[in-house]
C-alpha cells in the first residue's frame, strides 16, 4: 500500500471516536486525508505534474539521520553496560527532546498555518474539528520521527541479558506513547500561547522556546558521557527524586513494567505517564480547541494590519552605511541589503535562525562552569570544551543559516530577481556570504574571544577562535553547493529544517578530527598558521567554485518552469 | 436569504478599518460593494463571512445572528476570496471534492458537480493536475466552483474576475444573473466598475470605512449628475484628476533618461 493511501479506515475510526468530543467525524476524516495527501504525495503520483514532494523527502532524510544518531547512542549505551531502565530512560529522553525540537522548529506550521485558515475559515468547520485535524496531522509527523529515533534502540535493547523476547514491541509501543505525549505538550503550549498573546509575540515566544530546547538538546550531548558513568547500574528504584519528575523516566518505568520488571516507584511513575496522557489529550480538546479558529483568525488577520505600522528607525543609518559599504557592485549591494533587512525584520526567519544561538549559549555556560575542562589546547590542555566551542558554534551557525536561506513566508516576492536583468548572479552568493559573516560569524568570533580570554592568553583565544571561524567558513562553502535558488524564494516546507539540523548533528561526529588537530599545534607551533592558511585557501577555492555553480544554476532557473 | 448589518465596526488599535456601517441586502438582490483601495471592503466581507470577528455591531443572516451560530451561516454562504484560498498540492478535482465533503454533500453529487463545473469552465483536461500547475485564471475558476458547489443561498464575490479571460468574464456575468434569478443573494466587490454597472442594480460605496453612497445605480447617477458609475465613483471618492495624475506619472517614469 502506498503511503498516500493512508489507511482511510483509521482516520474514519478516530473521527468517530472524537465525535463524542464534538468533532465532526466526516470533516475530520476528509481534512486529515487531504493534509496527508498533500504532504506525502510523490511526484510520480501525478505524471508530468509540477510540484514537489519535499516534505516526504525531507522526512525520509531526517529519519535516516536520526536513525544513525540513535544507533550510535544506543550502541554506545549497550557497550557501556547500562541496565534496561537506564537505557530506555536515556534513549526516550533523547528521542523526546529531538521530537520536541523538530516540532517547535517547523512542524508547528502544521498546527498554526495561516494558509489553512484563509482556505477554511469561511467553511462550516468548528474550532474543535479544525484543532483535532491539526493535532492529528502533527501526531503523524511526531510518530514518524519517533519511529526513526527509536527503532534501532528497540533492536539494540533486545540484546540485553535481562531483556525478554517482547522487548522491541514493548519499547516501540511505549516510545509511541512518549511521542503522543510530546505532541500533546507542544499542542497545549501552542494553544495556551494562542489564548494569551498576539501573533507577533507568539512567534517571539516560540523562538525563545526553540532556543531553550536547542540548549536542552545540546546540553544532553554534553551531559551524556558524564551521566552514563554515574547511572550505569541504576534500576528504577535507584532513580533520584529529581529525575522522577522527568517524563523520560516515567516512560522508561512504563517500559520496565511492560518488560515484567515491577517495582513500587516504577508503578508510580508509569501511572504518572498514563495519567498525564489521559488528562492532557481530553483537556486539550476541551479547553484549547473551543476558540482555536477564532484565535488563529485574529492572529493572522490582525498581523497584516499591525505589520504596516512597524517602524524600523533604530540603527537605520548604521545599516544604510553597512549596505553601501558592502560592495560597489549594485547587484551585490541589492542582495546584501535585501538579506540584511529580511534577517532583521522577518520574524519567521529570525524564528528559524535564533535557535543556533541557543547552542552557543549552552557552550558558553559550559565554558564558564566547566573549569577543569578549560585547558588551553595550544598550551598542553586536554581535549575539551575549549576545542569544541569554536567548532560547534560556527558549524551550527553556518548550517542553520544555509537551512533558512531558501525559505520564507514572503517567498512570492522572489520573482523580482528572476525578472530583473541580472548580469552576474554569482554576486548574489557573494552578498549572502558577506551577510552571514557580518550577522553571525563576527558576533560569534567576538563571543569566542571574550569567553576564552578569561581562561587563556588573549593570543591563544584569538587563534582558537580564528581556527573555528575558518572551519565554519569552509563548512559554509561546502553547504552552499546545495544552494541553487534565489534567497527566500521557496515556500517553507515541512521537514527541510530538521533535515539540515540533523545533518549538522551528524557532522559533529566527523568534526572530531578538527577538534583533535590543535593538539598537534602545541608541539609544532608552525602547524597552526599552515593549517589556518590551508583552511582559508580551501574556503576560498570552494567559494570560487560554488560561485560559478550558483551562477550557472540561477541562469538556468528562468527556464526551469518550461 | 436576507443580510442585515447594523453599526458594523472593525478596529485595529487606533486604526478604524470599518466604521459603524449599516445596510440590508434582500434575498435575490445583487449588491455591488465598491470603494477605493484600503476603504474597508475586504474587511467587511471577512466579517460577513464569519472569518473575522467585528469589534462592534451585528450581522443577521435571515434573522439569525452570525456570531451566535456561525456554522449555520457558513453552511449557507459561498465565498470567492480576493487572494489565496487553494491547496495547491491537490488537483482541481480533489480540491472541489474536499470542499463538497466539508459541506457533507453526497459523494455522487460531489463527483458529478465537480466534474461538471470543471467541464463548464473548460478545465476538464486539467482536472487531474495539481493546482500549482494552473494559471491564475484557472485557479480563479476553481475558486468560483468551490464557492458554488454546495448551492449556497448567499454568495460573496471579492474581485471574482481577477485573471479570467474575456470569454469567461462574459459567462460569469450571466452566471451571476442566473444565480440571482434563483433567489440567491449576491454580494459583489470589485474595482471593475463597468462590470458592476452591468451586473448590479444597487451599489454601496465605502470610503475610509464609512458608507458614502447607497442606492440604485440610476439614482446615484441622477443625484450626482454623472453619466456612468465610474464618474459617480470618481466624484464621490474625491479621486484626483486622472489625466493630470497620468502626466505626472509618465514624467516620473521618464526621469533620469
Amino acid at each position: 500500500m502506498r503511503f498516500e493511501q493512508f489507511p482511510s479506515q483509521a482516520t474514519r475510526q478516530v473521527g468517530r471516536w472524537l465525535s463524542s468530543w464534538g468533532v465532526d467525524a466526516d470533516q475530520y476524516h476528509w481534512l486529515l486525508q487531504a493534509s496527508l495527501r498533500m504532504d506525502f504525495r510523490s511526484r510520480r503520483a501525478l505524471p508530468g505534474q509540477m510540484g514537489s514532494n519535499r516534505p516526504r523527502t525531507a522526512l525520509l532524510k531526517t529519519g535516516i539521520f536520526y536513525s544513525i544518531i540513535s544507533s550510535l547512542l544506543s550502541i554506545s549505551l549497550r557497550a557501556g553496560s547500562v541496565g534496561t531502565f537506564c537505557f530506555s530512560a536515556i534513549t526516550f529522553g533523547y528521542a523526546m527532546a529531538m521530537m520536541a525540537l523538530s516540532i517547535l522548529m517547523e512542524f508547528g506550521l502544521v498546527v498554526i498555518s495561516p494558509d489553512d485558515f484563509l482556505i477554511l475559515a469561511h467553511r462550516p468547520i468548528s474550532s474543535r474539528t479544525f484543532f483535532a485535524v491539526k493535532c492529528s496531522n502533527l501526531l503523524v509527523y511526531t510518530l514518524l520521527l519517533d519511529f526513526s529515533l527509536t527503532l534501532v534502540p528497540a533492536l539494540v535493547g533486545w540484546t540485553f541479558p535481562d531483556a525478554p523476547w517482547q522487548f522491541p514491541v514493548v519499547y516501540l509501543a511505549v516510545a509511541a506513547l512518549a511521542g503522543v505525549f510530546v505532541a500533546a505538550v507542544v499542542a497545549a503550549l501552542y494553544g495556551l500561547l494562542l489564548q494569551r498573546v498576539n501573533y507577533e509575540r507568539f512567534k517571539d515566544l516560540l523562538a525563545y522556546c526553540q532556543i531553550l530546547f536547542s540548549c536542552v538538546v545540546f546540553l544532553g550531548y554534553q551531559l551524556f558521557p558524564r551521566l552514563v558513568g554515574r547511572v550505569r547500574d541504576f534500576r528504577v528504584e535507584d532513580t533520584p527524586w529529581l529525575a522522577t519528575v522527568l517524563p523520560p523516566a516515567w516512560f522508561a518505568s512504563l517500559n520496565e513494567i511492560g518488560l515484567g520488571h515491577f517495582s513500587r516507584l516504577g508503578a508510580l511513575m508509569s501511572a504518572v505517564a498514563i495519567l498525564s496522557l489521559c488528562l492532557l489529550l481530553p483537556g486539550l480538546l476541551r479547553s484549547v480547541s473551543l476558540s482555536y479558529s477564532d484565535r488563529i483568525g485574529e492572529m493572522v488577520l490582525a498581523a497584516v494590519k499591525r505589520g504596516a505600522k512597524h517602524n524600523h528607525r533604530r540603527g537605520r543609518s548604521f545599516f544604510a552605511w553597512l549596505e553601501n559599504a558592502s560592495s560597489l557592485d549594485p547587484e551585490e549591494r541589492a542582495m546584501f541589503g535585501f538579506l540584511f533587512r529580511m534577517l532583521r525584520r522577518n520574524r519567521q526567519l529570525k524564528l528559524q535562525l535564533y535557535p543556533n544561538f541557543g547552542i552557543v549559549i549552552v557552550l558558553f555556560l559550559f565554558g564558564v562552569l566547566d573549569h577543569q575542562n578549560q585547558g588551553d589546547p595550544l598550551a598542553g590542555g586536554s581535549l575539551g570544551i575549549g576545542t569544541m566551542f569554536p567548532l560547534m558554534a560556527f558549524l551550527f551557525a553556518a548550517m542553520g543559516f544555509t537551512a533558512v536561506l531558501p525559505y520564507s513566508d514572503e517567498y512570492q516576492g522572489g520573482w523580482i530577481f528572476q525578472s530583473a536583468p541580472i548580469a552576474r548572479p554569482e554576486r548574489f552568493l557573494k552578498a549572502i556570504k558577506k551577510a552571514l559573516f557580518l550577522v553571525l560569524f563576527v558576533p560569534l568570533l567576538l563571543l569566542n574571544i571574550i569567553l576564552f580570554s578569561f581562561f587563556w592568553p588573549i593570543l591563544h583565544a584569538i587563534a582558537m577562535s580564528l581556527y573555528g571561524l575558518l572551519i565554519g567558513l569552509a563548512t559554509f562553502q561546502v553547504a552552499l553547493f546545495g544552494f541553487r535558488v534565489i534567497p527566500f524564494s521557496l515556500k517553507p516546507e515541512k521537514g527541510a529544517q530538521t533535515q539540515r539540523v540533523a545533518l549538522a548533528f551528524l557532522m559533529m561526529i566527523a568534526y572530531g578530527i578538527f577538534m583533535a588537530l590543535p593538539m598537534l599545534f602545541r608541539s609544532r607551533p608552525m602547524l597552526f598558521p599552515v593549517s589556518a592558511a590551508l583552511l582559508l585557501a580551501t574556503a576560498l577555492i570552494l567559494g570560487w567554485l560554488n560561485n560559478r555553480a550558483y551562477a550557472r544554476a540561477i541562469r538556468q532557473l528562468a527556464f526551469a518552469a518550461e | 436569504m436576507k443580510i442585515q448589518v447594523s453599526n458594523l465596526t472593525k478596529r485595529y488599535g487606533d486604526f478604524v478599518a470599518v466604521d459603524g456601517i449599516s445596510f440590508e441586502v434582500a434575498a435575490g438582490e445583487i449588491l455591488g460593494y465598491l470603494g477605493p483601495n484600503g476603504a474597508g471592503k475586504s474587511t467587511t466581507v471577512k466579517m460577513l463571512t464569519g472569518i473575522m470577528r467585528p469589534t462592534e455591531g451585528s450581522i443577521l443572516i435571515e434573522g439569525r445572528p452570525l456570531l451566535d451560530d456561525p456554522l449555520w451561516v457558513k453552511q449557507r454562504i459561498g465565498y470567492v476570496p480576493e487572494a489565496g484560498g487553494l491547496y495547491e498540492s491537490l488537483t482541481g478535482l480533489e480540491f472541489l471534492q474536499l470542499v463538497g465533503r466539508l459541506y457533507h454533500l453526497p459523494e455522487d453529487l460531489i463527483r458529478d458537480k465537480a466534474r461538471e463545473f470543471m467541464r463548464l469552465f473548460g478545465l476538464e483536461d486539467s482536472m487531474d493536475q495539481r493546482l500549482s500547475s494552473y494559471s491564475k485564471g484557472m485557479k480563479q475558476k476553481v475558486l468560483i466552483s468551490s464557492a458554488l458547489i454546495h448551492n449556497p443561498d448567499i454568495v460573496f464575490f471579492d474581485e471574482p474576475l481577477s485573471g479570467l479571460d474575456a470569454n469567461s468574464m462574459l459567462v460569469f456575468k450571466e452566471v451571476i444573473r442566473e444565480l440571482a434569478a434563483q433567489g440567491k443573494t449576491i454580494f459583489y466587490c470589485s474595482h471593475i466598475l463597468d462590470v458592476v454597472e452591468r451586473v448590479c442594480r444597487r451599489v454601496i460605496i465605502i470610503d475610509h470605512g464609512k458608507i458614502i453612497a447607497d442606492g440604485p445605480i440610476a439614482d446615484l447617477k441622477r443625484t450626482t449628475s454623472q453619466g456612468s458609475l465610474e464618474e459617480v465613483f470618481k466624484k464621490l471618492t474625491d479621486s484626483a484628476d486622472v489625466s493630470e495624475l497620468a502626466k505626472t506619472f509618465g514624467a516620473l517614469v521618464a526621469r533620469g533618461e
